[in-house]
């Protein structure tokens, strides 16, 4: 069952669009992170899942309630992290969860036990006496995470909660989501980066320049990289024997041949002015693949058979930055959901 | 503690209301401003008192002429501060939300554009009345010492309370819808001293010569009576927008005709019936309400509309 369903949803500014129609479906209780690059349109995209923008094309329902017919409704069950940290001077950290606590109407006697059970989940209870302005990055972040719970949200939407913290800090916002994921909630999320949301997401979205290239489970998305990937056969022997057993194969595109860490050219001159083969001497293959994994193992058993020495054979599969940087038409992208 | 005493008072404050009003009391400004005010007007009365007793005032009229001129300090100052203090206020009002990345948090939660507006207003207007309700005691003093009657205090009080709800809700809407805090405060200083000192200026320039128009040997008027009046409430009307010249021609008409609630107009060469207009503080009054309102009204409106249109 889908949380969000967006149908042609799109923003323009002035008559220039940097969101254009998209179409998305975010399931319920899913970690969706949106991917993309600076203007992408991620945070539009979340403002407007926030009903804090109203979209100029399309609409989205969100729990069964229109964007534009109910943005009322739809506030009341969304929780928002905007990429800034807004604060007001003198408030302390209890003191800034508890006024938006008041703003979303949690009554009085509740708003004690909110406040310290928020500040523990995002373990920020031994400063809550502290001011606000006095905490560091990664605790503003987590600061922030705590008062878009403050009226205990089904979606979260946050927007680059990995961005300008530090590793360990990371780590420990990706395992707040994973709690939060477990207590229930559908967590939207943005990236600049895939590897931040790696291992994280159970659904990806990529966006480039206001347009969705790609929607979908993780796996699946995952698997549309894994057609743009690299293999690199490490190996003692004779070269030439080792790119004639896999140049053939269908998959294998753009074979480039390191020595020593030299890149001793292409393989074509290589055919017709064969390098002297030395044993000894350690060498590497790497090679564009597209084929599907039987066919690299196919790959692997024809390089054993050629007769040279296999010391290590491994594949390195794109992430999802490779799209985002690949020039506008350059990149062999699937249809969006 | 504030929460406390406001459930216990049962007052429906929402929750910006109570975090401006807040914020308001614990910034040093705020002290600062009525230190310093509180001072001056202090120091003035005081100068004006030790004057008087050296120039051997005794007399029940000299007494009620430092009344009376006490008076006229204490409500001139009142009149002057709060129009350019509550502005100090207001002008980041909305425009200060948005640049400290406040303003997006605010509208994600039930908190409506009414209630912002609201609690923006509560906490100007309620400092502006505090520093009027601050000089109260030295008012009461003019009143111990005669030479002003309490329905003219009651009166200059209602003028100043008018100019504080007037300029807090002209700041908020400029804040509205202003880019920054830094235009947004321009503007509404610009505007606000355009009505507080250009008005009374500009009257104080005019007013002869319209007096000139219309009773002197114009032949404009003698042929067209209805434009002498339509001219004469014009500049009625116009003396009646700045506090700072309602005020003076209220307590002009008052001194002059002995009555405080109506102005009487003789029309020239007795061709009409005198023209009856209530004193320019009524009006004032009743404009300054009406036209609070309507920039309440305007500012929920642009609040009201998403984010992007703002």
């Amino acid at each position: 069952m889908s949380i969000i369903e967006a149908v042609d949803l799109g923003k323009s500014y002035a008559g220039r669009a940097c969101l254009y129609q998209i179409n998305l479906s975010v399931p319920s209780g899913a970690i969706y992170g949106v991917v993309g690059t600076y203007g992408a349109g991620k945070t539009t995209l979340l403002k407007l899942l926030a009903t804090l923008i109203t979209p100029s094309t399309g609409d989205a329902i969100v729990n069964g309630y229109s964007l534009v017919g109910s943005p009322a409704r739809i506030r009341r069950m969304v929780g928002y992290m905007p990429q800034r940290f807004g604060v007001y001077s003198y408030m302390s950290v209890e003191e800034y969860i508890s006024f938006y606590a008041d703003c979303q109407g949690v009554p009085t006697s509740e708003r004690a036990a909110l406040v310290n059970d928020l500040l523990q989940l995002v373990d920020l209870g031994h400063r809550r006496q502290d001011e606000v302005s006095r905490l560091t990055f990664a605790m503003k972040q987590r600061l922030s995470l705590a008062r878009a719970l403050t009226n205990d949200p089904q979606l979260l939407l946050l927007d680059e909660p990995f961005s300008g913290v530090d590793p360990r800090s990371q780590v420990e916002m990706r395992e707040l989501i994973r709690e939060l994921q477990n207590m229930g909630k559908t967590i939207v999320l943005t990236a600049s980066a895939s590897q931040n949301i790696a291992g994280l997401c159970t659904d990806i979205a990529i966006l480039s320049r206001g347009e969705l290239l790609v929607s979908g489970n993780a796996p699946g998305v995952q698997s549309l990289f894994h057609q743009h990937r690299t293999i690199a056969v490490r190996f003692f022997g004779n070269v030439d024997i080792a790119t004639s057993a896999i140049k053939h194969n269908a998959g294998v595109q753009d074979i480039k041949v390191i020595s020593h860490g030299l890149d001793v050219g292409p393989t074509s001159d290589q055919a017709e002015a064969p390098l002297p083969a030395i044993a000894t001497v350690l060498k590497e293959i790497r090679a564009s693949f597209t084929g599907s994994y039987g066919e690299a193992s196919e790959l692997l058993r024809l390089l054993m058979r050629s007769g040279v020495q296999v010391v290590s054979f491994n594949e390195e599969p794109e992430t999802a930055d490779a799209l985002l940087i690949y020039p506008e038409g350059e990149a062999d992208t699937p249809a969006a959901d | 503690m504030l929460n406390t005493f406001v459930s216990r008072l049962r007052v429906p404050l929402n929750p910006l209301t109570l975090h401006e009003l807040r914020s308001l009391m614990r910034s040093p400004r705020a002290y600062s401003y009525l230190t310093v005010y509180m001072s001056i007007v202090s120091g003035i009365t005081l100068l004006i008192y030790v004057a008087a007793s050296f120039n051997g005032s005794s007399g029940v009229n000299d007494s009620s002429r430092v009344g009376t001129i006490l008076f006229y300090i204490v409500v001139g100052m009142q009149a002057i501060v709060v129009s350019f203090l509550t502005p100090s206020f207001t002008s980041g009002a909305i425009s200060g939300e948005r640049e400290n990345d406040t303003y997006e948090l605010l509208r994600i939660t039930s908190i409506t554009p009414r209630q912002i507006v609201a609690a923006k207003l509560t906490a100007a207007f309620g400092f502006s009345t505090l520093l009027v309700f601050a000089t109260l005691p030295l008012l009461s003093l003019a009143l111990l010492l005669g030479g002003v009657e309490l329905v003219q205090a009651a009166a200059a009080i209602g003028v100043v309370l008018a100019s504080a709800l007037f300029f807090s809700a002209l700041g908020i809407y400029i804040s509205s819808r202003s880019a920054s805090r830094l235009s947004s405060a321009i503007i509404t200083y610009v505007v606000t001293t355009g009505i507080v000192l250009g008005m009374a200026v500009f009257m104080l320039v005019v007013f002869p010569l319209i007096n000139d128009i219309i009773y002197g040997t114009s032949s404009l008027i003698k042929t067209s009576p209805v434009l002498g009046i339509l001219l004469q409430i014009l500049v009625f009307f116009l003396m009646s927008a700045s506090p700072i010249s309602a005020l003076v021609a209220s307590e002009t008409n008052l001194q002059e005709s002995g009555n405080i609630w109506y102005i009487t107009i003789n029309q020239a060469a007795g061709a009409t019936p005198p023209l009856y207009l209530p004193a320019p503080f009524i009006i004032l009054i009743v404009l300054y309400l009406l036209l609070s309102a309507l920039f309440l009204w305007f500012t929920i409106r642009r609040l009201d509309a998403p984010i992007d249109s703002l």
